[in-house]
């Protein structure tokens, strides 16, 4: 699989804000340098933007008469044959149908909020890491979360393309920052 | 008495109490843990004593196998410095400098890797992903005690 196919299985997650940390910083690193992924992610912006528009559109006047034409008519509905016989037919109390929509309401929002609960972004670290001096190998701290993780790059991977001694802050574009004591 | 005697003294109460704290601060002992574990691309299970860290690392990177190799309790003086060997033969040293409302001030150096200066709460950890190591990588998680 090549970078761009490996990149391009992050770009929805990473379009809807939903990446942190290390993949975070790894895509944004490699749309910095790839025109393909970064036209891929516009795609994805102008898609989204028709999709709001057509969303947010006023419905047309006529929608509704439309459609209650083709309904069955509610007369013809409670005209329906008695049943004769031992089995009295049950009605629904006028309660009752009030009662289960606020049920099916309330079912619906607690299942959007254990749904959207791991997708709610993650608290934000205290930052622990207060200053980074690389040695050689370039450095990514991933201080975005609850946890602090400090990452030295090995050679020979395709995060290892930056200058020798660059600390990053995952999140941030990376770049050289000055030696001898380099503050995160 | 004299009101230069009364500053005289009340410099030298003052100077008595910063020493004091001083030597307090510097007497107080720190705990830090310090494991090394080793990830890899080899397949392989995920060891019982790195299942925290394997929690924090598995959602950002990709490997098959993890493996404690040692863990360490260190109890450190303010300045004080400790450590271990990593199993490539370079040093990790921690040294505790101050002791605050934010956590303990730690100066960690990875030999010939980094250095990096650390502000850790009690109880919480930094993973420090330091080098190549047998096909995957050698982590060492620093967590204060104090």
């Amino acid at each position: 699989m090549s970078v761009c196919e490996r990149i391009e299985l992050l770009l929805h997650g990473y379009h809807d804000g939903e990446l942190h940390g290390w993949s975070r910083w790894r895509v944004e690193r490699h749309l910095a340098g790839c025109p393909g992924c970064r036209g891929t992610l516009a795609s994805l912006d102008q898609l989204g933007g028709w999709i709001r528009e057509t969303v947010a559109a006023p419905e047309s006047p006529e929608l509704w008469s439309g459609i209650a034409s083709r309904l069955p008519s509610l007369d013809a509905r409670e005209r329906e044959p008695e049943t004769a016989g031992w089995a009295p037919r049950l009605r629904a109390p006028r309660i009752l149908a009030p009662l289960l929509g606020s049920a099916t309401v309330a079912a619906a929002l607690a299942g959007l909020l254990l749904w959207i609960g791991p997708l709610a972004p993650r608290t934000a670290s205290a930052g622990m890491v207060l200053a980074v001096y690389s040695h050689g190998p370039p450095v990514v701290v991933l201080d975005d979360g609850p946890d602090d993780i400090i990452w030295v790059i090995d050679e020979g991977t395709e995060e290892s393309h930056l200058d020798d001694g660059t600390v990053v802050r995952a999140g941030h574009a990376p770049g050289r920052l000055p030696a001898g004591g380099v503050r995160v | 008495m004299s009101s230069r005697r009364i500053g005289a003294l009340l410099v030298t109460a003052a100077l008595v109490g910063l020493a004091a704290l001083a030597t307090a601060q510097t007497a107080r002992k720190v705990g830090v843990s310090l494991m090394v574990t080793h990830i890899s691309k080899n397949p392989g299970p995920i060891d019982p004593a790195g299942a925290e860290l394997h929690r924090r690392l598995r959602e950002e990177f990709r490997y098959q196998s993890l493996r404690v190799i040692e863990r360490r309790m260190l109890r450190l003086g303010l300045q004080e410095v400790g450590g271990l060997d990593l199993p490539t033969g370079k040093k990790v040293s921690i040294r505790p400098m101050h002791l605050g409302e934010g956590g303990v001030l730690i100066s960690v150096t990875i030999e010939g890797v980094l250095d990096t200066d650390l502000r850790i709460p009690s109880k919480k950890q930094v993973d420090i992903g330091a080098e190549r190591y047998e096909n995957g990588k050698l982590i060492v998680t620093l967590q204060p005690d104090y």
